[in-house]
């Protein structure tokens, strides 16, 4: 193992493998560590979506607004310039909307047409029409918006995703340690200097906190209290079928269709949850999604359910990552706290964090995404969002 | 008589002993780590066709013996359930 860096990362997820690939593309002498294998917590759990972040808010901070469409734009670079099939797919969507959501669905069409979607809405009978497998007559639906094939409503196999960016990382000089846990941060005079690991000692006296749902954890070796906390989320996956021209987004429901036919769902707003790392899957989630499924496409009924599985989100108390330096100590770079869509923003947080480690750049946007929103006493205070649990 | 290379080991995905075996030489070293860079496993059969066998091979690849080598976690359900048929069980307070 190297005995010296100049950027330690640890978390070999979707974030952590993103920061890695574009240290390296910069020339940063660059080690990534995971206690397990790549893409084993959230990354490898998750639906893999990819849409213009904080575009269905209608309400959203314009600074967000880019940021969020940045890192779709992103996306659909990544698979040329990395060389690797990563199942990368833009696909139709419909959104449908309940009576009493129609006002806010139609604000939300508005908005993402604003920002270059291609969008429109239709009609109950228009949905009837374009899509005559989508049960518009036993639901109350009034409406709802159809995203055509964009770059904002894609998709791509998170594994794949994650080794070709490890691979490339590589290729470019980066060391991937995999099976190597952290177990101390050493801090001297404010100052990082090392990390211990359970292969020995790096010296290095930048280190990035990409461990996602084990982020307050690592952030705790430092002394530092981050109010992230791990959250199970479930999700499942059918067998493959022929490509459904829209798959649909409702009460709660999120779905995607994938390169290889499978559809993935799960449940987007989850009613019961429990913090900790228990990521048994239940049947409470697969029970709602798959109703949910059958409700709004009958002929669902018949698709067979391969898997059900759980994961961690690491959830923030305002939804927003957590990023950047932090003033207390030098040396400790924030790149977590994504509360389930943290496959999604990785593109645009990878060129935050390259950025600010390059170049000293802090754009505005950093200040919404800052530790320092939440002020010393409310994370003191909040102890339930942090640490061990 | 088909030669050693186009074995296949994972029916429902294809996947042949030599694609195995040379994951294994690129450090894909367990069966999980197999899993999801092949989808060996990953199929209608959730890898009972083929898991012992790729046990098997990452046992003689690696020198490790075969009871150090786990298989990948099993997820629910055991065998591919229908939609219409997953909607119907009844949960008592709701569920996790």
């Amino acid at each position: 193992m190297k005995k010296n860096t100049e950027v330690a990362i640890i978390g070999g997820g979707i974030n952590g493998c993103t920061i890695a690939y574009n240290l390296s593309k910069e020339g940063i002498d660059t080690v990534l560590l995971d206690k397990g294998r790549l893409a084993n917590g959230a990354t490898g759990r998750s639906g893999a979506m990819i849409w213009s972040k904080w575009s269905d808010e209608p309400n959203s901070n314009k600074e967000l607004l880019k940021v969020g469409l940045s890192t779709a734009e992103r996306f659909a670079e990544l698979e040329e310039e990395l060389d690797y099939n990563i199942e990368y797919k833009t696909s139709d969507s419909l959104t449908l909307a309940l009576p009493e959501e129609e006002g806010y669905y139609k604000a939300v069409a508005n908005l993402k047409k604003n920002l270059g979607i291609h969008i429109e809405w239709l009609e109950p009978d228009e949905i009837r029409k374009e899509a005559p497998y989508i049960d518009v007559d036993n639901n109350p639906v009034s409406g709802g918006y159809h995203i055509f094939g964009h770059l904002a409503n894609a998709g791509a196999n998170p594994f794949y995703t994650v080794e070709a960016l490890a691979t490339n990382a590589r290729r470019l000089g980066a060391e991937i340690y995999t099976y190597t846990e952290v177990i101390g941060i050493e801090v001297e005079n404010g100052k990082i200097e090392s990390i211990l690991t359970t292969n020995g000692k790096i010296k290095t006296h930048i280190v990035v906190n990409a461990a996602g749902a084990w982020a307050s954890d690592v952030a705790k070796m430092t002394g530092i209290k981050i109010p992230t906390m791990p959250y199970r989320d479930e999700a499942l996956i059918t067998e493959p079928l022929k490509p459904l021209p829209y798959l649909v987004i409702c009460e709660n429901l999120w779905a995607r269709q994938t390169k290889t036919g499978e559809i993935i769902a799960g449940e987007d707003a989850i009613p019961i949850r429990e913090p900790g790392y228990n990521a048994e899957a239940s049947l409470g989630p697969l029970k709602r999604t798959t109703e949910a499924m059958q409700k709004y496409i009958p002929r669902l009924g018949n698709v067979n359910i391969l898997r059900h599985w759980g994961g961690f989100e690491d959830i923030t108390p305002d939804e927003l990552p957590i990023l950047g330096e932090v003033d207390e100590l030098q040396g400790l770079i924030l790149a977590c706290g994504c509360n389930g869509y943290g496959f999604c923003f990785s593109q645009a947080l990878g060129k935050l964090i390259t950025d600010l480690i390059v170049r000293q750049e802090k754009p505005k946007v950093m200040e919404l995404f800052s530790l320092g929103r939440f002020s010393r006493e409310y994370r003191e205070y909040s102890g339930r969002w942090y640490g061990s649990c | 008589m088909a030669s050693k290379k186009e074995t296949i080991v994972c029916f429902c995905e294809d996947i042949t002993e030599e694609e195995i075996v040379k994951a294994i030489k690129e450090g894909y070293a367990t069966p999980t780590e197999i899993k999801r860079h092949l989808r060996a496993g990953m199929g209608e059969c959730q890898g009972r066709g083929c898991m012992l066998q790729v046990m098997k091979l990452v046992s003689q690849k690696t020198g490790k013996s075969p009871e150090e080598i786990l298989p990948p976690t099993d997820r629910a359900p055991i065998k591919p359930v229908p939609i219409g048929v997953l909607r119907k069980i009844s949960v008592k307070d709701g569920g996790g």
